[in-house]
């Protein structure tokens, strides 16, 4: 290729082009106020170090540590988790090195105020961002505490949208009377806790942030006397699916002319995670005749549950999102059809467009879910 | 329901003046614009930008008062955040799963026929080059030719001496002029009359 430009030039152009695609600042500005001047004000502990918002989560994608094993599934995951193993494990990223992660402790208080044993979720954890949040909540258990022998539970309180997509998980270690002991993952981390690992006195909350770069590990350990709550290194189990590492098609749907699925195929040789609906346009030309209506299921299948789940595409693995077509809810009896669809994934992101024809009334997609089928 | 952490701070946290708090609030909402600019440059990946800032000003946040006795502030902390990089990708093992954020999404599926390479950008191509140059490479040519900082600048935030920056400079003009066939310039000349 050849330019009229120097080198130079060139080189200070593609610079300033790229310095765009920086993230924007303002939720780094919140949480570095919220670490530092935030957290010196609101501490109740005498030592001003703590960070009582964030407890016992170094939200990083700097990786140390080793994967937990085997997962005790949570929400909607059976079929991912069963993927998720297939393999991955060589695949991993496990550094040797520790990063500068902190090590935090979360303890429970001298003075319990919960004392009246409500058994509910921990309030907190019902508290979404937005009124018109959607809550879901399960419960992984039982976390027995080795010293006196009482048992905990882990409660997973997930906030969504309207169309089913995760705005944020709460993770709460729960006593016995359902008084919150620990706050394992704020949700206002806008993590998407996907399952939960016990394993003795240790706890793996898998988590998804396309923000954060992918599907993280944050393990904890309990103390023997169930007070303290002491978090690990983090580790990345996957980066975000991106369009180097996959392959997008539309193929015919379990019901013929009413359904298509939207594949999308992991080529690379690593996991990687996605989570959400691809948006599908019907197009004539170049104009749109119909963008597909974001819903969690439908008549033909979708998703089983109000959580669009998390997907972690090991090396060869192939996720699906159902779209469903309705030939005749235009009024008139007759549907018009599209020459072309459009298909993006993830954000921002560049489009896949097919030369496929697809009457454009009733247009809804579904989540992307683990296999061929477009519903879990 | 308490916590307590281990950060490793300053003593003087414990005695920070209001008045330090707002200076320091003024330069987060004031500067993490540029600082993340520069770690995205740096790190080309938003997420790890996103950390390298906000660790770097928490880091720095109990120390603010050598900030803020600096003669420069934005330079002091624009250099701690570049050695952080540095120092934190010289401890990464090789086996750190790292995927390049420039192609976000999916591509075009082309129509057959047509040669997708001709599609492809100088500059796609001159930014892929700079994610092959070494960290330090990266992190030279970011200072010098983003920022516009002199050669001496440049090996003040880098802690070495201005003709490594120069020969940082030049390896890394030498890599990145594969990338076209470019007008002679006399900027580009005077670095790269030095490669060795």
């Amino acid at each position: 290729m050849t330019t009229n430009r120097s080198l130079t030039e060139e080189l200070q152009s593609v610079l300033r082009a790229h310095s765009l695609d920086a993230p924007e600042p303002s939720a780094a500005i919140d949480d570095i106020l919220a670490r530092t001047i935030e957290a010196d004000s609101s501490d109740e502990q005498p030592a001003p170090r703590s960070r009582p918002r964030v407890l016992g989560l170094p939200l990083r994608p700097a990786i140390v540590g080793v994967a937990a094993s085997v997962a005790i599934v949570l929400v909607g995951a059976a079929v991912v988790n069963t993927a998720r193993h297939k393999g991955s494990t060589a695949s991993t990223a496990s550094l040797s090195e520790g990063s500068a992660a902190a090590t935090q402790q979360n303890r429970v208080g001298a003075a319990d105020k919960n004392s009246s044993g409500d058994s509910a979720a921990p309030s907190a954890a019902a508290e979404c961002a937005r009124p018109s949040d959607r809550v879901s909540a399960s419960t992984v258990g039982p976390l027995t505490v080795p010293q006196t022998g009482a048992r905990l539970s882990v409660v997973v309180t997930t906030c969504t949208d309207a169309s089913g997509v995760a705005t944020g998980s709460q993770v709460d270690v729960v006593s016995q009377t359902g008084s919150s002991l620990a706050t394992l993952v704020d949700r206002t981390r806008a993590i998407q806790a996907d399952f939960v690992i016990v394993e003795g006195t240790r706890i793996t909350v898998r988590g998804y942030s396309a923000r954060l770069g992918g599907a993280f590990d944050y393990p904890f350990t309990m103390s023997p006397d169930g007070t303290a709550f002491t978090a690990g290194p983090t580790q990345r189990y996957a980066a975000n699916c991106v369009a180097d590492n996959v392959r997008v098609s539309i193929k015919n749907g379990p019901i013929r002319d009413r359904t298509q699925l939207v594949q999308v195929v992991n080529t690379d040789i690593y996991p990687c995670a996605l989570a959400g609906y691809p948006t599908v346009t019907a197009l004539s030309g170049s104009t749109t005749r119909a963008v597909a209506a974001a819903t969690i299921a439908g008549p033909s299948g979708g998703v089983s549950g109000s959580v669009a789940p998390v997907v972690v595409l090991t090396p060869g693995a192939v996720a699906t999102a159902l779209v469903e077509l309705d030939t005749q809810t235009d009024g008139t009896g007759v549907c018009p059809a599209s020459d072309r669809v459009r298909v993006s994934v993830g954000a921002p992101a560049r489009t896949v467009t097919i030369p496929v024809k697809l009457p454009v009334c009733g247009l809804q997609v579904h989540p992307l879910v683990p296999g061929e089928t477009g519903s879990n | 329901m308490g916590v307590v952490g281990t950060l490793d701070v300053d003593s003087d946290l414990a005695a920070s003046p209001s008045g330090r708090n707002e200076r320091f609030a003024a330069f987060v909402r004031t500067r993490t614009d540029t600082l993340m600019k520069t770690a995205f440059l740096l790190t080309r990946n938003g997420p790890d930008a996103e950390e390298l800032v906000q660790d770097n000003l928490v880091w720095l946040y109990p120390r603010w008062a050598q900030v803020e006795a600096a003669e420069h502030q934005l330079a002091y902390v624009r250099k701690a955040m570049v050695n952080r990089f540095l120092a934190g990708k010289r401890k990464m093992s090789a086996t750190e799963v790292h995927f390049d954020e420039s192609f976000d999404g999916f591509a075009e599926v082309l129509p057959p026929g047509r040669d997708e390479t001709a599609e492809v950008d100088a500059r796609d191509q001159m930014w892929r080059e700079l994610g092959v140059l070494s960290e330090r490479q990266r992190a030279a040519i970011v200072l010098r030719f983003f920022h516009d900082l002199p050669d001496a600048e440049v090996a003040e935030a880098l802690d070495c001496r201005v003709g490594t920056v120069r020969s940082l400079i030049s390896r890394a003009l030498n890599t990145l002029r594969t990338t076209g066939n470019f007008a002679d310039d006399a900027v580009g000349s005077y670095y790269l009359r030095n490669v060795t």
